[in-house]
């Protein structure tokens, strides 16, 4: 088997993770910059996160013959302070020249603010002024349809976003249609408790099929696991998927949409 | 349609059923229910009967519930019935249905559900009241 983990917070993880990942057969993981559990108080705080992201990460994962890339923005949670997400979004663009960067991510809502939305607005505005790929999150749970409603409008209200260079994550059986309808990617997020579980993922494949789709695992400091996407392979196998699809989903179809961006290299069979 | 003699070339564990589905692109061969019941019923027995003695130990504890509990009943009354796309039903019933962004996000997380009226309890209300 061989996929791609297109959605880990691998600087929480262990090597041990890596090290499973890469006997599990993942070849590429990618890498959202994210909230860390606690607000940071300085632009320098990111500063020094978007570095780790962008020089330390790779050279870690490349221990274990896998590569990484990463997604820079200041993370929906991290909204609400104005003064210091503007100290922020001025940074960005530096890290998005960096050559292991894909675009701009996770950005989107947490508790569907207004101040979350004007964050968003700016970071939607930077990707378009410097053509990179989005990488939206969803808010959790009860925020979710609300959150991926006002996402969606505010994205498609800006002419210079290309659906197809946009991915929706964490949509779930309320979500999906909507974003998959609009032309964008949606990812599924293998959560073992708050998102969806394999059994539901393969679900949704089953009714909307596995074109501009992709699973990740988005392994974090919270209850996650990485192997999600492998193992989540392995019920497609149960479920009688082929072989064929089943690569489909968890290497081609992040490889068809992550080489929009020219940075992305597909790894060496 | 009898089901229980094909399997899967060279993979005996794997059952897989002749009813094929067209989704662009490829044939998706979809499980019988007898396979879907096979693979699955075990994890279903087990979550009921976790989501049962939750409800014991909710009812034993002393003091008072919050909304969620009225919540998580709303959303299982969608599991009763044939009717389908149940999951979305539910993931719906515990959703916040409102349209416009809240003036301040104070550092509060989701809970899991939402606290004020869905369509779906408020259609549940009419229907009682005479
Ligand atoms: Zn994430």
């Amino acid at each position: 088997m061989r996929y791609i983990e297109p959605h880990g917070h691998m600087v929480s993880r262990t090597t041990d993770d890596y090290h499973d990942m890469a006997t599990a057969g993942c070849q590429v993981v990618c890498e959202p910059a994210f909230w860390a559990g606690f607000d940071r108080n300085s632009a320098a705080g990111f500063y020094d996160y978007f570095s780790q992201l962008t020089e330390q990460e790779p050279k870690r994962a490349a221990r274990y013959g896998i590569q990484h890339y990463s997604w820079i923005c200041l993370n929906p949670k991290e909204s609400e302070n104005l003064e210091l997400a503007e100290e922020v979004l001025s940074i960005i663009p530096e890290f998005l020249a960096k050559p292991r960067v894909l675009g701009v991510g996770e950005i989107g809502l947490n508790k569907n603010s207004r101040n979350e939305l004007k964050v968003l607005e700016k970071h939607v505005d930077i990707a378009a002024k410097h053509d990179q790929l989005i990488l939206v999150h969803t808010p959790h749970l009860e925020d979710k349809l609300k959150g991926t409603r006002l996402i969606l409008d505010l994205l498609r209200n800006d002419s210079r976003i290309s659906p197809e260079r946009v991915i929706i994550d964490h949509v779930e059986e309320h979500t999906v249609k909507m974003v998959l309808n609009r032309g964008f990617w949606a990812g599924m997020t293998l959560y073992p408790e708050s998102k969806c579980t394999s059994a539901r993922a393969i679900d949704i494949l089953d009714l909307f099929g596995t074109d501009r789709i992709w699973m990740n695992s988005a392994c974090d400091w919270g209850h996650s696991v990485p192997l999600a996407v492998p193992r989540t392979a392995l019920e497609m196998k149960k479920r009688g998927y082929s072989r064929d699809v089943i690569d489909k989903m968890i290497y081609r179809n992040p490889i068809e949409f992550l080489s929009q961006c020219p940075k992305f290299k597909v790894p060496e069979e | 349609m009898d089901v229980s003699s094909i399997f899967k070339e060279g993979n005996a564990c794997f059952p897989v059923c002749k009813m094929e589905r067209y989704i662009v692109g490829f044939v998706l061969e979809l499980m019988t229910r007898q396979q879907v019941l096979d693979l699955y019923f075990m994890e279903a027995r087990s979550k009921v009967l976790d989501l049962a003695a939750f409800l014991d130990r909710v009812d034993r504890a002393e003091g008072k519930e919050d909304f969620r509990l009225n919540a998580l009943r709303h959303a299982m009354s969608h599991l009763q019935g044939r009717q389908l796309r149940r999951a979305e039903k539910v993931l719906l019933s515990l959703s916040d249905p409102s349209s416009l962004p809240i003036e301040r996000a104070l550092g509060q997380g989701a809970c899991g559900a939402w606290s004020g009226p869905t369509p779906d309890r408020q259609r549940k209300k009419k229907s009682k009241s005479p």
